[in-house]
């Protein structure tokens, strides 16, 4: 069994006391080196989750959000939390602080107080790690969202972080940026090691990912495999999801009398099972 | 509309004085300000003259982007000129149209008026000329860091500049935005009575503003997120190193200084 990183225990929370409750009851646990996707509607409580894996929110005592086995609740761990678990916001021109793609990625590291020395070195490395070294004297506002995305991501990675945290960071970016992003990150995982978890409410950028979880009104209703969780049409539009492509075709298929064996999870899939169900039938 | 946009007046260069710790050309430009005022002769202000001459043609910078630089106050310059040399009343009468009367003291006078200014203008022009924005405020904050034991937030107020100067131009990029969707929505920003023009504003500002409000908060989370928590402990990738040159260049200042101390009349 992989070492447990994040362990979260009945976390209830509301932003107003006699508000609704954001999140209810989330148990949650992710291993390391795992790839994690968070998904669910608009107002789910997704991104009120992340921040407290963060510690931007901090539970009260009755609730337990360990990350790395470091209770947040604890003041004096909130530091060295912030430092283990990065995030990348939706926004792309509203997490650049500084004027230059340089000072940007300096950022993080000035606030945790690393020597000059060691941040040039720790600068060059993270924008070499997302391809965007060439860039280093740039102005953010002559770097496309993609590119801006991917400096987010190098000032995470300078501070040599265990977790990355996407809270739809793809959803305002076009294609081609969004393609960036996702293999940067993918590499991130597959050479450091660093477990990744993708919050989004497009179930296609859910497929490849080793764990799902499905919110609903604060709640988290499924969690599994890809392959299991998109077998559970009925929840997935119950919780006001839209299904990936390919499963939309086989519900269709499905409701004219076409079975398909096997739920394909991509088109890829999809279009092998199409061409081979005239030869079974 | 808004392309190319460029913060400040920089132009980039490594001159001596590109080089120089940007304290000291805080300094220096400080002291050349208080030093312009001894000058009250022919000779002090020739001094001075050669002074920002030397200073120009070290820079390396193009006279045309001085200019440039001061074109905008050249009327103040000419109004400075024309007031003093109307109404100081001292000297040989030059010419008299009816009460109007012109004195050579008021030309003179006039005359030192307008090149002080010229010198002032120069300088300053110089220094933002040669001294990127985030170098200026590095130098400001740390000029005033003593500050601090007085509980002046220098570091915040830093901060604040810094990222001012990172969101001006996504905010010109924004203002772009809105002003041709409203356009498409058929406000009209350009033409029109003063009046009509000015309510063309309002919608312009309205969603700017809700823009920036939004910006500002989000933009606290993300600091936030990646273990902002004030100056406190802080280092700083950028290290000023102050240097012999930038002693040099503080101390060339103040000798011109003792030089019109004594040649003032
Ligand atoms: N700072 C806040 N103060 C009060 N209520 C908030 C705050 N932030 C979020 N909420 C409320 O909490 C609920 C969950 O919001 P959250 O941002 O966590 O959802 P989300 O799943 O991330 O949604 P989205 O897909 O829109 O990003 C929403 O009803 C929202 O209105
Ligand atoms: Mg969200």
């Amino acid at each position: 069994m992989k070492k447990e990183l994040i362990q979260i225990n009945g976390l209830s929370f509301k932003y107003d006391e006699d508000g609704d409750e954001v999140l209810s009851n989330v148990d949650l646990t992710i291993h390391e080196g795992e790839w994690v996707s968070i998904v669910g509607h608009n107002g789910s409580g997704k991104s009120t989750l992340a921040k407290f894996l963060n510690a931007l929110l901090i539970p009260n005592e009755s609730n337990v959000v360990l990350v790395e086995g470091l209770d947040t609740v604890n003041e004096e761990n909130i530091w060295e939390v912030r430092k283990r678990v990065g995030m990348v916001f939706q926004n792309p021109d509203n997490q650049m602080v500084a004027t230059t793609v340089r000072d940007d990625v300096a950022f993080g590291l000035e606030n945790i107080g690393i020597p000059p020395k060691e941040m040039v070195a720790r600068i060059e490395w993270a924008l070499k790690r997302v391809n965007m070294e060439r860039y280093t004297e740039y102005e953010p506002h002559r770097l496309s969202g993609g590119q801006k995305q991917r400096i987010a991501i190098a000032g995470i990675l300078a501070m040599r972080p265990s977790i990355i945290i996407l809270d739809e960071a793809t959803s305002m970016l076009d294609p081609i940026g969004r393609q960036e992003v996702l293999e940067t990150v993918r590499m991130l995982k597959k050479e450091d090691g660093i477990t990744v978890i993708n919050i989004t409410h497009d179930l296609e950028e859910a497929v490849n990912s080793d764990i799902v979880f499905v919110m609903n009104r604060g709640n988290i209703k499924i969690h599994g495999t890809p392959r299991y969780i998109f077998q559970q049409t009925e929840e997935i539009i119950g919780a006001g999801l839209e299904l990936p492509f390919s499963l939309e075709v086989q519900k269709q298929l499905k409701s004219k009398g076409y079975q398909l064996s096997n739920a394909c999870l991509t088109k890829e899939d999809l279009v092998n099972e199409l061409w081979k169900l005239r030869l079974k039938t | 509309m808004f392309q190319n946009i460029i913060i400040g007046q920089y132009v980039a260069g490594n001159s001596f004085i590109h080089d120089l710790d940007p304290r000291s050309k805080l300094t220096a430009t400080f002291l050349f300000v208080l030093i312009v005022f001894l000058a009250n002769n022919w000779l002090t202000y020739l001094i001075l003259f050669l002074a920002v001459l030397v200073a120009m043609l070290v820079s390396n910078v193009s006279p045309n982007y001085i200019y440039k630089g001061m074109k905008p106050v050249f009327l103040l310059v000419i109004a400075m000129f024309i007031l003093h040399a109307f109404f100081t009343k001292e000297g040989e009468l030059l010419f008299a149209i009816g009460w109007f009367e012109v004195y050579l003291g008021g030309i003179i006078q006039g005359l030192f008026i307008a090149f002080r200014l010229l010198l002032l203008i120069m300088m300053t022009t110089l220094l933002t000329l040669t001294t990127a924005p985030i170098q200026m405020t590095d130098g400001l904050e740390s000029i005033f860091g003593p500050l601090r034991r007085f509980n002046v937030p220098v570091h915040e107020l830093a901060l604040m500049m810094s990222i001012s100067l990172r969101f001006i131009p996504t905010l010109l990029q924004e203002t772009e935005k809105i002003m041709k969707a409203q356009m498409a929505r058929g406000v009209d920003f350009t033409g029109g009575p003063i009046t009509r023009r000015i309510k063309a504003i309002v919608p312009l500002l309205v969603p700017l503003f809700m823009q920036s409000f939004r910006r500002a908060e989000d933009l606290a989370t993300a600091m936030e997120a990646r273990g902002y928590r004030g100056g406190e402990g802080r280092t700083k990738l950028r290290e000023l190193v102050w240097m012999k040159k930038d002693t040099m260049a503080v101390l060339t200042i103040t000798t011109i200084g003792f030089i019109l101390l004594f040649l003032r009349s």
